[in-house]
């Protein structure tokens, strides 16, 4: 059983980490897309409320959560394959940049697009993964998951989790060098 | 250039801090002797710094509000849409909406056209009651059934 007060708690703790996790998951979730699913995330976790074993990670469950919602989201609707190609431009250039990010003084236009382009080229690079690397890759980097968590998570065991992860970075590695004019560190 | 594929994905892993002591022993080791592995794990690092630079969505705060008042009115959603977003849903049903618009319009006109008319039916018949020849007639009539 969840208190009121422990589901506030969660939803400060981990709306945002939820709002990322489904964004980037594919590139055909807008920003908008990734609010609605957010906030159906949380409304579904409280209607399960009195369901939620105390024993379990919460926050594997919830992640559990978005990604079915993420999944179904994009199981529901007949993207054809100009928009996915398109979708990447629309994807970022939202109106709500300014939100993207946490200005700082020495923040230029320049810096802001440079930074744009640098977060478009992850996305693109994440979203040619396999569904199952590109998991394992995004609750590693962005949400501090070890080997074991993301074991529990997926269902799998954990050398399973470390091939992914290997097979990923990988397949990155050598997809990055075709993007040497994005990411200066590697000229 | 390393050939072994298990030893690239103990570096990957070694670098993740996923190995047993022992394990990492054997890395690091193999880290000091080898300058492919060496050059792998340089790569590795670089990687996972780029994939780090990645600059995650700012959360707004009406979204948080949105998620708390939704679920403190107990409100069940099928497909929640905050007031946010509200106009571009209205925008993209725009032609169903327009058409439900247009038929109730329709209706509402057709409801006053018609209770028009049936005043007008009601003032016809009136003209009739108040004729006072329809009464006249009727009391003739009464007044010879009596007489006979």
């Amino acid at each position: 059983m969840l208190s009121k007060q422990k589901f506030e708690e969660i939803v400060e703790q981990y709306a945002k980490q939820i709002l990322n996790y489904i964004y980037k998951l594919s590139i055909r979730i807008s920003r908008e897309d990734a609010e609605d699913l957010t906030q159906q995330v949380f409304i579904s976790l409280y209607h399960h409320k009195d369901r939620i074993d105390h024993t379990r990670n919460i926050k594997s469950y919830i992640f559990t959560i978005a990604h079915n919602k993420a999944i179904n989201f994009l199981n529901s609707r007949n993207y054809n394959k100009s928009r996915l190609t398109l979708s990447l431009d629309n994807h970022h250039s939202d109106k709500h940049l300014q939100l993207r990010y946490t200005l700082k003084d020495k923040d230029t236009p320049e810096i802001l697009f440079q930074k744009e382009k640098r977060n478009t080229t992850i996305l693109k690079l994440l979203d040619e993964l396999p569904i199952k690397q590109k998991t394992a890759i995004i609750l590693q980097h962005y949400h501090n998951f070890n080997y074991k968590e993301i074991a529990e998570y997926m269902n799998i065991t954990k050398s399973a989790v470390e091939s992914l992860i290997f097979r990923a970075k990988e397949k990155l590695r050598k997809k990055l060098r075709k993007y040497r004019q994005f990411f200066p560190e590697l000229l | 250039m390393i050939r072994n594929r298990k030893t690239k994905k103990s570096i990957s892993a070694y670098v993740d801090s996923e190995l047993s002591e022992s394990k990492s022993k054997e890395i690091k080791k193999q880290l000091k002797e080898s300058i492919s592995c060496q050059k792998y794990y340089k790569d590795i690092l670089m990687l996972n710094k780029i994939l780090d630079s990645y600059s995650e969505l700012e959360f707004s705060p009406e979204l948080k509000s949105t998620i708390l008042n939704a679920v403190k009115d107990k409100v069940i959603y099928t497909e929640p849409v905050s007031q946010y977003h509200l106009w571009n849903r209205l925008k993209k049903n725009f032609i169903s909406l327009s058409s439900a618009a247009m038929i109730f319009l329709a209706l509402t006109i057709g409801f006053f056209l018609g209770n028009a008319l049936f005043n007008n039916n009601d003032e016809t018949s009136d003209y009739f009651l108040s004729d006072n020849s329809f009464y006249v007639i009727y009391e003739q009539i009464i007044e010879d059934s009596n007489e006979r």
